[in-house]
């Protein structure tokens, strides 16, 4: 007999790093490990409070599951109250990922707003492990509301920009005394930055308002829809692709997303929240 | 396939059912102050359980469909008491072996459709536990009710794939033709607690073919056309956005899922749903991608005459009726085929 | 209803031929056959549609509340209960009385509707809409009735013990499947945020089994609306489980009358008697007024 797919398994948090004043990040052991591709997300269980699908923000090939979560409401709360040891439930892994085989031999430019670095980081890290099959330009345009906003600073400031052919250009919305980067807002980054669409993939994850303008950008700078990749988020609760809740014309955005092509977007009838 | 065998009432058949009560739980559909539905057998007064034989042979189903059986408007699927920081999961009842005495074809039909979205993977085994474990015996109707579009949606009022198929004869007698494994097993145990004799299955009633079947592509194809027509904004107007339509409707399927507390013990359960309703797809924050009635009402039908099509290749409605009786200001998926347009039919 | 008919057609008509108003919402025949439903009007053409009769139950007034209408000149059939909820509204300052073209109805009664044989305000006032419309050449007795007898059904009820009381209520409520139609199909249930749909509040959950939410449910909204209930039954009618529901909202009438007085929600003045309080009122979380 099947395993029920809504029952989570039991897993450890084993780290906890406090990203900034709003946003901590997980590490996650669960009873069985499961691998999962760069974009995929687990549903975080709470008896007793609740469910929610959260990116899975390590890539695959670890030992553990990093998720990097915002308070912003009962939910999240209560998990940002967990410490290392404590008991989360855990299931998936959901949705589509990453195109990552389309996306091999390709310069990738990834473009994040906020905690809309999560699921790309996942993918960059992904494509730093395994060099050989992303050995083009890899270049991280990432902005925050402020400096103490900034997330995975050990990567974006640490590790990352050590590695070959990475760029990693920061911008935030307000300045600071101990700030001498970009003061200002993703999409007006981008028009400064030089950004080649030339075999280049464009893929942006944050707030909607950044990615209608980064679209606009992208768009102007003559990146095709094909050439650009975005995640999409909805209310979920099954994550299973069942509980119908997530559809998006015919698609369930739990299991045909939360990935997408923004050309396959476009031929989307129904209005959708990025 | 195996031959009919008949019994001389319903009521026989009734207390043949009786006597399987230690193995079985036996449903029927009968009435609960004026309101048809399934009932256990086993709970029913003497008036009730005379009212089961005109209901199940009525020419039209009963208010409540069989989706209860499989996918209940309400149900647990963890339990757990909490001490401190440590949580104990609980077992749950297992579900019991029941029948269902008396569905339609077209539930029987929506079952199938169902069956489409839950066991598929992953397969959702609450759904799978309680499909394994029910037997369903479906009668015949002999012409379409008032409001039923069975034919239509290509669901013989006469024929189903049930386990079971009961029709009774001029005198009363009941036959039972068994047409799966599980339901020759059934047959065979009420024949031995019952008394029952093999004979010739009764003819099964046949329908002229009057009634035109629409095609499942045609129809997927105008609704496309249709997306950016008024018609959704003209049937917002009078909808009053409840869930009616979505809970009573046999194919509908969504669901929500919860947890509830209360100190130190809770349950998290699922519970049926409504794209009707605006908190559907509403998300923290504000943002909803369907903000008005029309928004939802048009998703609703075209995941039933569209979205079904695209993935599942047939149309998520069994004509049964229900919608167009219980709507409280008469929507229903006839009208809007009627509104989206012509040719949709075979010819 | 046939002079009220052709009276509507050729009002709503007129109307819509000479731009008064964008939209008439009335009345006319269900396509499934079984009595009328509501209906949008927007040409002189869609008007000939119209009708009234004995089932035109279902209250229109709650319509305008919906984005779909608002910002619109709407003339709108009003029966008496509809009336009072309308009136609800406007006092509230949902709707403007000066967007709305008023078609009142002098209420023949509607088929099997639980409160309409004791119903004593069939008619809007004449003075208070733009148009009266009756089929009677003289208007109909009014049945002087008090509150007891009012409502027929709620004695026998009462006569039950506690037990069979709870057993009959038990399995009436156990058909719930909360798809709300009694909620939406209210008039005067009017919240722009409705308490049961809360993200997240574990206080009336839609689960079944535990600690009967189901019941929760009617009887917190039957206290929600009980001094705003104008009658018109359609709780019970639109009940796709036959649940009477009417009952709840009866005996709360009633025993709102025991406690406040004679109060009849949209025609007598705001504030209503559960939404503000007074020194004097029965004390009920003390000794006095507790039965």
């Amino acid at each position: 007999m099947n395993p029920n797919p809504l029952l989570p398994v039991k897993g450890a948090v084993t780290n906890v790093i406090c990203e900034s004043r709003d946003v901590k990040t997980f590490q996650i052991k669960p009873e069985n490990l499961f691998y999962h591709l760069p974009g995929q997300c687990a549903m975080l269980s709470l008896l007793g409070i609740g469910e929610a699908l959260f990116s899975i923000t390590s890539p695959p090939g670890r030992d553990y599951l990093e998720f990097s979560i915002k308070r912003v409401g009962k939910l999240t709360e209560a998990l940002h109250q967990l410490g290392v040891g404590d008991e989360i439930g855990i299931r998936g892994p959901y949705g589509n990922g990453f195109p990552i085989e389309d996306l091999q031999g390709k310069n990738l430019l990834f473009i994040g707003g906020g905690i809309g670095l999560a699921p790309l980081r996942s993918l960059v890290q992904y494509a730093i492990d395994n060099r050989a099959l992303y050995a083009n330009k890899l270049h991280l345009v990432y902005g925050a509301r402020s400096v103490e906003d900034l997330l995975f600073e050990r990567d974006i400031r640490g590790e990352w920009p050590k590695e070959r052919d990475v760029q990693v250009n920061l911008s935030v919305d307000v300045p600071h005394q101990d700030w001498d980067g970009f003061v200002g807002y993703v999409p007006q980054y981008l028009e400064q930055l030089p950004l080649d669409p030339e075999n280049t993939v464009a893929v942006t994850c944050g707030p909607p308002i950044m990615i209608k303008y980064v679209l606009k950008t992208l768009e102007k700078l003559g990146f095709p829809p094909e050439q650009i990749v975005t995640t999409l988020e909805y209310k979920m609760k099954c994550g299973i692709g069942k509980c119908g809740r997530c559809n998006l014309d015919e698609y369930y955005v739990c299991k045909d997303g939360p990935v997408f092509y923004l050309s396959d977007l476009l031929k989307i009838k129904n209005d959708f929240c990025k | 396939m195996n031959s009919s065998v008949k019994t001389e009432s319903l009521d026989s058949l009734l207390a043949a059912c009786d006597r399987l009560a230690g193995k079985y739980r036996i449903f029927a559909p009968t009435l609960e102050d004026a309101v048809t539905g399934f009932r256990p057998l086993d709970a029913m007064t003497k008036e009730q359980r005379k009212a089961v034989d005109a209901i199940a042979f009525a020419n039209k189903p009963p208010v409540t469909s069989v989706k209860s059986f499989f996918f209940p408007d309400s149900e647990i699927y963890i339990k757990f008491s909490r001490e401190g920081r440590a949580v104990t999961q609980m077992d749950l009842d297992v579900c019991a072996p029941q029948i269902i005495l008396g569905a339609k074809s077209c539930d029987v039909r929506s079952v199938e459709l169902i069956d489409k979205v839950f066991l598929a993977g992953p397969i959702d085994t609450m759904y799978q536990e309680r499909r394994q474990k029910t037997i369903v015996i479906a009668t015949v109707c002999h012409e379409m009710g008032d409001n039923c579009a069975c034919q239509e949606f290509g669901v013989s009022p006469a024929a189903s794939a049930a386990d079971v198929l009961m029709a009774k004869g001029c005198r009363g007698d009941i036959y039972l033709t068994p047409q799966t494994v599980k339901g020759e097993q059934l047959v065979q145990e009420l024949c031995t607690v019952g008394s029952f004799a093999v004979c010739a299955s009764l003819p099964i009633p046949v329908f002229d073919g009057a009634v035109e079947q629409l095609v499942a592509e045609q129809v997927q194809a105008r609704m496309d056309k249709s997306f950016d027509s008024p018609v959704w904004e003209r049937l917002a107007m009078t909808c009053i956005g409840c869930g009616t339509c979505t809970y009573y409707c046999p194919t509908c399927h969504c669901y929500d899922i919860r947890d509830f507390s209360r100190r130190d013990q809770g349950v998290r359960y699922r519970t049926w749903d409504s794209c009707m309703f605006l908190s559907f797809t509403n998300m923290a924050g504000g943002h909803n991608p369907r903000p008005t009635r029309a928004d939802r009402l048009r998703n609703r039908f075209f995941h039933k005459l569209n979205y079904f099509v695209k993935k599942q290749g047939e149309l998520a409605c069994v004509g049964c009726g229900r919608c167009a009786e219980l709507c409280p200001v008469g929507i229903s998926i006839s009208s809007v085929l009627k509104q989206i347009g012509s040719d949709l039919h075979e010819s | 209803m046939r002079k009220i008919s052709e009276a509507l057609r050729e009002v709503a008509g007129r109307l819509l031929r000479s731009g008064e108003v964008d939209l008439v919402l009335g009345y006319a025949w269900s396509e499934q056959g079984q009595g009328t439903v509501p209906y949008v009007a927007f040409t002189a053409e869609e008007a000939a549609n119209l009708c009234f009769d004995t089932t035109s139950r279902m209250a229109l007034s709650k319509y305008l509340l919906q984005d779909t209408f608002l910002g619109k000149r709407v003339a709108l059939v009003v029966k008496g209960c509809d009336y009072r909820a309308l009136k609800l509204s406007l006092s509230e300052n949902r709707i403007e009385r000066k967007h709305t073209y008023l078609i009142g109805i002098d209420c023949p009664m509607m088929d099997g509707s639980p409160f309409c044989l004791i119903c004593q305000h069939k008619c809007p006032p004449a003075e208070d809409v733009d148009i009266l419309l009756t089929e009677a050449d003289e208007a109909g007795e009014l049945k002087a009735s008090s509150h007891q007898e009012a409502f027929p059904e709620i004695p026998s009820i009462e006569r039950m013990s506690g037990d069979e009381r709870f057993e009959y209520w038990k399995r009436q409520l156990n058909r719930c499947k909360r798809c709300y139609s009694c909620r939406h199909a209210c008039p005067v249930c009017t919240c722009r945020q409705c308490l049961f749909d809360r993200d997240n509040q574990d206080a009336v959950d839609p689960a079944k089994d535990v600690l009967a939410q189901h019941q929760f449910y009617h009887i917190i909204r039957a206290f929600h609306v009980a001094d705003r209930c104008v009658g018109c039954g359609q709780c019970a009618q639109v009940c796709p489980e036959g649940i009477p529901l009417h009952l709840l909202h009866q005996k709360l009438q009633l025993e709102l009358h025991k406690h406040y007085g004679s109060y009849r929600a949209g025609l007598d003045e705001l504030p209503s008697p559960l939404s503000h309080a007074h020194a004097h009122e029965p004390d009920f979380f003390g000794k006095v007024g507790k039965q």
